[in-house]
């Protein structure tokens, strides 16, 4: 079965048709950056649309995000783990890896915290956590034999009831901030500003890390590390 | 051509390499990689759209949310990066759960070939596994 003429010529259609449509004319989006920086009061406007103006979207993403997660602890639970894992053993690169994660340990703290001031947010914050976690593990599992899988299971019992806390806590405030009830406003450009959304942003940070770090996490206990 | 215009083709050339990779493997881990490949492409083609309008990072400096709107004409669509971030996180999610139901099936068949995965299985006393 290889590609036949008809597939090649639909998938160049279906690709190529944007170009030959006009593109409407440049509008200047003056007003709009004017009005959401009104509204949010944030500096970060993608920040403000994603918690502020779009908040009830991002909700229903951090559920999916939350399913996500948990469908892949679901779908492995009737495998049976790997009972050794071949790791790494080369000491460069455990050294940087262990460098790699304290940096992007450090980079989550600092786009959560000032998500909403300079580039940033939760989402983003939350990779990079995750990739810190996610390296820490590479180093660990070096030693060969893995780890015993009660306590595995212990601490990936613990990591999800965590990450579903930070999920229900987000939902909650979500709901506070559509409903209108907002924190005080603060001053423009200060870290403790912009109402519910530095800590919508710090809740979310927290439950990616967690996501992505169970999602790693069993991944290499289930998998291995290649 | 603009500069649009051919930033324009260069991304669309991207779907298009993904769309041909998903039509032409056989293989159904490639297959799922190829929709990345795809999803990525389209996510650019939203960036570019943000850019369309003003080039500057839409974050805004000093200690003042008002905004004179001659300025805030050069900034970057704010909206389109915002909705895209949506489509970065669900094909996150749906990349992950896709991948591990690949792996599962590689258990039964490790050759993962689509043509072979469509072929109703043997079924009667003595079939299988």
């Amino acid at each position: 079965m290889s590609l036949r003429p008809l597939h090649l010529l639909a998938a160049v259609v279906v690709a190529l048709a944007p170009l030959l449509q006009a593109l409407p004319p440049a509008s200047a989006n003056g007003a709009l950056i004017a009005a959401l920086s009104e509204q949010t009061r944030v500096p970060n406007l993608v920040s403000g649309v994603i918690l502020h103006t779009r908040l009830y979207d991002t909700v229903a993403e951090v559920v999916v995000f939350t399913l996500a997660s948990m469908g892949v602890v679901w779908m492995l639970s009737a495998e049976r783990p790997q009972t050794s894992i071949q790791g790494l053993d080369d000491p460069a690169v455990l050294v940087l890896c262990r460098l790699g994660a304290t940096v992007s340990a450090l980079v989550a703290v600092e786009l959560a915290l000032r998500g909403h001031l300079s580039p940033g947010g939760g989402f983003a914050a939350g990779v990079s956590g995750g990739t810190a976690l996610a390296l820490l593990l590479i180093v660990r599992s070096r030693s060969g034999a893995a780890p015993p899988s009660a306590a595995t299971a212990r601490s990936v019992a613990a990591d999800e009831l965590v990450e579903k806390l930070a999920v229900l806590l987000f939902i909650l405030l979500a709901f506070l901030s559509l409903e209108g009830l907002n924190l005080p406003e603060g001053s423009f450009g200060a870290l403790e500003s912009g109402g519910w959304i530095p800590i919508l942003n710090a809740l979310m940070a927290v439950k990616v890390t967690l996501g992505s770090w169970t999602m790693v996490q069993l991944f290499i206990r289930y998998r291995g590390l290649l | 051509m603009t500069a649009f215009r051919a930033l324009e083709l260069l991304v669309l050339l991207a779907v298009l390499a993904g769309l041909v990779a998903l039509l032409r493997h056989r293989n159904l881990f490639l297959k799922v990689l190829a929709m990345d490949v795809t999803s990525t492409a389209v996510i650019s083609l939203f960036v570019l759209i943000a850019a369309r309008d003003g080039l500057i990072t839409p974050i805004l400096q000093g200690h003042s949310p008002v905004v004179d709107p001659g300025v805030a004409a050069a900034y970057a669509d704010p909206i389109p990066q915002a909705v895209i971030l949506t489509a970065i996180v669900i094909g996150f999610s749906v990349q992950a759960l896709l991948l591990l139901a690949t792996t599962l099936l590689a258990h039964r068949d490790p050759t993962l070939d689509v043509a072979e995965l469509d072929l109703p299985e043997p079924s009667g006393p003595g079939a299988g596994p």
